[in-house]
Protein backbone atom coordinates (compact mmCIF):
# COMPACT_ATOMS: atom_id res chain seq x y z
CA UNK A 1 0.00 0.00 0.00
CA UNK A 2 3.11 2.36 0.76
CA UNK A 3 4.45 1.86 -2.53
CA UNK A 4 1.48 2.58 -4.26
CA UNK A 5 0.93 6.04 -2.58
CA UNK A 6 4.68 6.32 -3.02
CA UNK A 7 4.41 5.67 -6.72
CA UNK A 8 0.91 7.51 -7.30
CA UNK A 9 2.91 10.62 -5.69
CA UNK A 10 5.47 10.01 -7.93
CA UNK A 11 3.21 10.26 -10.96
CA UNK A 12 1.56 12.96 -9.75
CA UNK A 13 5.32 15.01 -9.28
CA UNK A 14 6.02 14.02 -12.96
CA UNK A 15 2.39 15.25 -14.56
CA UNK A 16 3.12 18.83 -12.90
CA UNK A 17 6.73 18.79 -14.12
CA UNK A 18 5.77 18.24 -17.42
CA UNK A 19 2.38 20.67 -16.90
CA UNK A 20 5.36 23.24 -16.09
CA UNK A 21 7.15 22.33 -18.95
CA UNK A 22 4.60 22.92 -21.54
CA UNK A 23 3.46 26.11 -19.62
CA UNK A 24 7.91 26.97 -19.84
CA UNK A 25 7.19 26.30 -23.47
CA UNK A 26 4.20 28.60 -23.85
CA UNK A 27 5.00 31.77 -22.18
CA UNK A 28 8.98 31.59 -21.72
CA UNK A 29 8.96 32.47 -18.24
CA UNK A 30 11.96 30.77 -16.65
CA UNK A 31 10.30 30.51 -13.68
CA UNK A 32 8.30 27.28 -15.08
CA UNK A 33 11.39 25.60 -16.44
CA UNK A 34 12.56 25.71 -12.76
CA UNK A 35 9.37 24.40 -11.19
CA UNK A 36 9.46 21.61 -13.53
CA UNK A 37 12.86 20.90 -12.49
CA UNK A 38 11.72 21.10 -8.87
CA UNK A 39 8.75 18.84 -9.39
CA UNK A 40 10.91 16.53 -11.07
CA UNK A 41 13.27 16.13 -8.61
CA UNK A 42 10.76 15.59 -6.13
CA UNK A 43 9.95 12.30 -8.22
CA UNK A 44 13.04 11.06 -8.42
CA UNK A 45 13.12 11.83 -4.57
CA UNK A 46 9.93 9.05 -4.11
CA UNK A 47 11.64 6.53 -6.88
CA UNK A 48 14.75 6.37 -5.21
CA UNK A 49 12.76 5.63 -1.67
CA UNK A 50 11.05 3.23 -3.49
CA UNK A 51 14.12 1.50 -4.37
CA UNK A 52 16.18 1.88 -1.49
CA UNK A 53 13.37 0.13 0.80
CA UNK A 54 13.34 3.02 3.47
CA UNK A 55 10.14 5.31 3.22
CA UNK A 56 10.82 7.82 5.35
CA UNK A 57 13.64 10.63 3.74
CA UNK A 58 14.59 11.19 7.01
CA UNK A 59 16.43 8.19 7.05
CA UNK A 60 18.19 8.61 4.26
CA UNK A 61 20.37 11.21 2.13
CA UNK A 62 17.35 11.36 -0.44
CA UNK A 63 16.34 14.55 1.69
CA UNK A 64 18.94 16.17 0.18
CA UNK A 65 17.43 16.05 -3.04
CA UNK A 66 14.43 17.14 -1.95
CA UNK A 67 16.39 20.32 -0.31
CA UNK A 68 17.60 21.21 -4.09
CA UNK A 69 14.29 21.02 -5.53
CA UNK A 70 12.85 23.47 -2.47
CA UNK A 71 16.08 25.46 -3.39
CA UNK A 72 15.53 25.62 -6.77
CA UNK A 73 11.95 26.65 -6.22
CA UNK A 74 13.50 29.95 -3.84
CA UNK A 75 15.63 30.31 -6.46
CA UNK A 76 12.54 30.81 -9.24
CA UNK A 77 11.11 33.09 -7.17
CA UNK A 78 13.88 35.14 -6.46
CA UNK A 79 15.04 35.45 -10.13
CA UNK A 80 10.81 36.33 -10.57
CA UNK A 81 11.67 39.25 -8.52
CA UNK A 82 15.17 40.81 -9.78
CA UNK A 83 13.75 41.42 -13.28
CA UNK B 1 -11.10 62.56 -8.16
CA UNK B 2 -8.29 59.55 -7.76
CA UNK B 3 -4.90 60.43 -8.18
CA UNK B 4 -3.61 60.17 -12.22
CA UNK B 5 -1.68 56.72 -12.35
CA UNK B 6 0.66 58.30 -15.13
CA UNK B 7 3.28 58.09 -12.66
CA UNK B 8 3.45 54.58 -13.17
CA UNK B 9 3.11 51.75 -15.75
CA UNK B 10 0.59 49.83 -14.31
CA UNK B 11 -2.28 48.26 -15.68
CA UNK B 12 -4.34 47.50 -12.53
CA UNK B 13 -5.14 43.40 -12.58
CA UNK B 14 -8.92 44.09 -11.91
CA UNK B 15 -9.44 46.27 -15.13
CA UNK B 16 -7.49 43.82 -17.36
CA UNK B 17 -9.81 41.10 -16.08
CA UNK B 18 -13.06 43.70 -16.10
CA UNK B 19 -12.04 43.83 -19.71
CA UNK B 20 -11.27 40.39 -20.65
CA UNK B 21 -14.63 39.48 -18.60
CA UNK B 22 -17.26 42.09 -19.91
CA UNK B 23 -15.99 44.21 -22.97
CA UNK B 24 -15.92 42.62 -26.01
CA UNK B 25 -15.48 45.54 -28.20
CA UNK B 26 -14.35 48.97 -28.12
CA UNK B 27 -18.13 50.51 -28.96
CA UNK B 28 -19.04 48.41 -26.04
CA UNK B 29 -16.93 50.20 -23.81
CA UNK B 30 -17.33 53.61 -24.39
CA UNK B 31 -21.51 52.84 -24.27
CA UNK B 32 -21.01 51.68 -20.82
CA UNK B 33 -18.65 54.89 -20.42
CA UNK B 34 -21.64 56.98 -21.54
CA UNK B 35 -23.92 55.03 -19.04
CA UNK B 36 -21.63 55.09 -16.23
CA UNK B 37 -20.87 59.74 -16.58
CA UNK B 38 -24.31 60.61 -15.93
CA UNK B 39 -25.87 57.55 -13.59
CA UNK B 40 -29.40 59.01 -13.07
CA UNK B 41 -29.91 59.73 -16.91
CA UNK B 42 -32.27 57.34 -19.11
CA UNK B 43 -30.99 57.18 -22.99
CA UNK B 44 -32.88 55.96 -25.80
CA UNK B 45 -30.98 53.45 -27.66
CA UNK B 46 -30.95 55.42 -31.21
CA UNK B 47 -29.97 58.61 -29.38
CA UNK B 48 -27.17 56.93 -28.05
CA UNK B 49 -26.33 55.70 -31.17
CA UNK B 50 -26.19 58.98 -32.62
CA UNK B 51 -23.96 60.13 -29.69
CA UNK B 52 -21.53 57.65 -30.06
CA UNK B 53 -21.82 57.38 -34.07
CA UNK B 54 -23.09 53.64 -34.39
CA UNK B 55 -26.11 52.33 -35.79
CA UNK B 56 -28.80 52.47 -33.48
CA UNK B 57 -29.11 48.31 -33.80
CA UNK B 58 -26.03 48.26 -33.10
CA UNK B 59 -26.43 49.97 -29.80
CA UNK B 60 -29.74 48.05 -28.99
CA UNK B 61 -27.35 44.99 -29.35
CA UNK B 62 -24.70 46.78 -26.89
CA UNK B 63 -27.39 47.71 -24.45
CA UNK B 64 -28.90 44.00 -24.46
CA UNK B 65 -25.69 42.44 -23.95
CA UNK B 66 -24.96 45.20 -20.80
CA UNK B 67 -28.13 44.18 -19.52
CA UNK B 68 -26.95 40.15 -19.46
CA UNK B 69 -24.12 41.72 -17.71
CA UNK B 70 -25.89 43.57 -15.26
CA UNK B 71 -24.14 46.77 -16.04
CA UNK B 72 -27.12 48.60 -16.71
CA UNK B 73 -31.08 47.86 -16.82
CA UNK B 74 -33.80 48.77 -19.06
CA UNK B 75 -35.75 51.95 -18.31
CA UNK B 76 -39.46 53.04 -18.29
CA UNK B 77 -40.54 52.39 -21.66
CA UNK B 78 -39.22 50.72 -24.75
CA UNK B 79 -35.71 51.23 -25.97
CA UNK B 80 -34.75 52.85 -22.92
CA UNK B 81 -31.45 52.05 -20.75
CA UNK B 82 -30.40 53.12 -17.08
CA UNK B 83 -26.52 52.84 -15.45
CA UNK B 84 -27.03 50.44 -12.92
CA UNK B 85 -24.29 47.76 -12.03
CA UNK B 86 -24.85 44.63 -9.92
CA UNK B 87 -22.71 45.98 -6.52
CA UNK B 88 -21.02 48.76 -5.75
CA UNK B 89 -17.75 47.06 -5.95
CA UNK B 90 -18.47 47.06 -10.09
CA UNK B 91 -19.19 50.46 -9.95
CA UNK B 92 -15.94 51.22 -8.06
CA UNK B 93 -14.71 49.55 -10.99
CA UNK B 94 -15.92 51.26 -13.59
CA UNK B 95 -15.38 54.17 -12.45
CA UNK B 96 -11.73 53.47 -11.94
CA UNK B 97 -11.85 52.11 -15.88
CA UNK B 98 -13.42 55.22 -17.02
CA UNK B 99 -10.30 57.06 -15.53
CA UNK B 100 -7.99 54.97 -16.47
CA UNK B 101 -9.22 54.96 -19.87
CA UNK B 102 -8.60 59.01 -20.18
CA UNK B 103 -5.02 59.03 -19.43
CA UNK B 104 -4.57 55.46 -21.45
CA UNK B 105 -6.39 55.17 -24.02
CA UNK B 106 -4.08 53.17 -25.94
CA UNK B 107 -3.62 50.91 -23.66
CA UNK B 108 -7.08 49.72 -22.74
CA UNK B 109 -7.98 49.06 -26.31
CA UNK B 110 -5.11 47.08 -26.99
CA UNK B 111 -6.02 45.40 -23.59
CA UNK B 112 -9.63 44.80 -24.73
CA UNK B 113 -8.78 43.34 -28.41
CA UNK B 114 -5.69 41.15 -26.86
CA UNK B 115 -8.26 38.00 -25.22
CA UNK B 116 -8.91 37.07 -21.68
CA UNK B 117 -6.65 36.89 -19.43
CA UNK B 118 -3.75 34.35 -19.74
CA UNK B 119 -4.16 31.85 -16.60
CA UNK B 120 -0.66 30.54 -16.52
CA UNK B 121 0.86 33.93 -16.89
CA UNK B 122 -1.12 34.71 -14.01
CA UNK B 123 0.34 32.14 -12.21
CA UNK B 124 4.12 33.29 -12.63
CA UNK B 125 2.82 36.53 -11.81
CA UNK B 126 1.86 35.63 -8.49
CA UNK B 127 5.14 34.87 -7.70
CA UNK B 128 6.34 38.81 -8.01
CA UNK B 129 6.51 40.26 -4.52
CA UNK B 130 5.87 43.72 -5.74
CA UNK B 131 2.33 43.11 -6.75
CA UNK B 132 0.94 44.07 -10.30
CA UNK B 133 3.35 43.90 -13.42
CA UNK C 1 21.41 18.50 9.41
CA UNK C 2 18.42 16.64 8.42
CA UNK C 3 15.87 18.73 10.45
CA UNK C 4 16.67 22.02 9.49
CA UNK C 5 16.44 20.84 5.74
CA UNK C 6 12.52 20.00 6.66
CA UNK C 7 11.64 23.15 8.19
CA UNK C 8 13.45 25.03 5.28
CA UNK C 9 11.44 23.24 2.34
CA UNK C 10 8.22 23.80 4.90
CA UNK C 11 8.93 27.53 5.12
CA UNK C 12 9.70 28.00 0.57
CA UNK C 13 6.46 25.68 0.36
CA UNK C 14 4.50 28.62 2.95
CA UNK C 15 6.31 31.65 0.52
CA UNK C 16 4.67 29.56 -2.14
CA UNK C 17 1.00 29.41 -0.36
CA UNK C 18 1.05 32.97 0.68
CA UNK C 19 2.12 34.37 -2.68
CA UNK C 20 -0.39 32.19 -4.61
CA UNK C 21 -3.40 32.66 -2.15
CA UNK C 22 -2.50 36.39 -2.36
CA UNK C 23 -2.47 36.13 -6.16
CA UNK C 24 -5.81 34.39 -6.35
CA UNK C 25 -7.48 37.06 -4.16
CA UNK C 26 -6.16 39.79 -6.44
CA UNK C 27 -7.07 37.72 -9.63
CA UNK C 28 -9.69 34.58 -9.22
CA UNK C 29 -7.91 32.73 -11.54
CA UNK C 30 -8.79 29.15 -10.10
CA UNK C 31 -5.48 27.49 -11.24
CA UNK C 32 -4.04 29.66 -7.90
CA UNK C 33 -6.01 28.51 -5.66
CA UNK C 34 -5.59 24.94 -6.24
CA UNK C 35 -1.45 25.43 -6.83
CA UNK C 36 -2.11 27.23 -3.13
CA UNK C 37 -3.36 24.62 -1.48
CA UNK C 38 -0.91 21.89 -3.06
CA UNK C 39 1.95 24.28 -1.00
CA UNK C 40 0.20 24.01 2.02
CA UNK C 41 -0.08 20.73 1.82
CA UNK C 42 3.62 20.03 0.76
CA UNK C 43 4.75 22.31 3.99
CA UNK C 44 2.67 19.78 6.09
CA UNK C 45 4.15 16.84 4.22
CA UNK C 46 7.60 18.38 5.24
CA UNK C 47 6.58 19.47 8.99
CA UNK C 48 5.59 16.05 8.86
CA UNK C 49 8.89 14.33 7.83
CA UNK C 50 10.44 17.06 10.60
CA UNK C 51 8.49 15.29 13.53
CA UNK C 52 9.30 12.18 12.57
CA UNK C 53 12.75 13.12 13.45
CA UNK C 54 12.23 13.89 16.61
CA UNK C 55 9.09 12.55 17.73
CA UNK C 56 8.63 8.87 17.27
CA UNK C 57 4.88 8.22 16.55
CA UNK C 58 3.10 4.87 15.65
CA UNK C 59 1.19 6.57 13.02
CA UNK C 60 0.94 4.42 9.94
CA UNK C 61 2.79 5.72 7.18
CA UNK C 62 0.17 5.74 4.67
CA UNK C 63 -1.60 8.75 7.25
CA UNK C 64 1.61 10.27 6.80
CA UNK C 65 1.91 10.50 3.36
CA UNK C 66 -1.41 11.75 3.04
CA UNK C 67 -0.75 15.14 3.04
CA UNK C 68 1.65 15.47 0.17
CA UNK C 69 -0.42 12.84 -1.73
CA UNK C 70 -3.29 14.70 -1.40
CA UNK C 71 -1.30 18.21 -2.14
CA UNK C 72 -0.05 16.45 -5.53
CA UNK C 73 -3.48 15.26 -6.71
CA UNK C 74 -5.45 18.94 -6.25
CA UNK C 75 -2.30 20.63 -8.23
CA UNK C 76 -2.86 17.92 -10.70
CA UNK C 77 -6.58 18.78 -10.61
CA UNK C 78 -5.77 22.56 -10.97
CA UNK C 79 -3.86 22.21 -13.66
CA UNK C 80 -5.78 19.65 -15.90
CA UNK C 81 -9.16 21.12 -15.12
CA UNK C 82 -8.13 24.80 -15.19
CA UNK C 83 -5.21 25.36 -17.81
CA UNK C 84 -6.29 25.82 -21.32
Amino acid sequence: MELFIMGAIMMASLTAATFFLRFWRETGDRLFAIFSLAFALLAVTRLGLALSREHTEGDTSWYWVRLVAFLLILAAIVDKNRR
Amino acid sequence: MEPPTLVTNDFPYELKQFLALHIESLAQLETLLVFQRDPERQWIAHELARELYITADMCRGICADLVNRRLIVPGDSLDRYRYAPADPSVDKLVGQLAQFYRERRVAVITAIYSGPVNKVQTFADAFRLRGEE
Amino acid sequence: MPGGVFILCAATCLLCAIMLFRGYARTHVRLLFWSGLCFVGLMVDNLMLYADLFVTTDVLVIWRKLPGFVALVLLNFGLIWESK
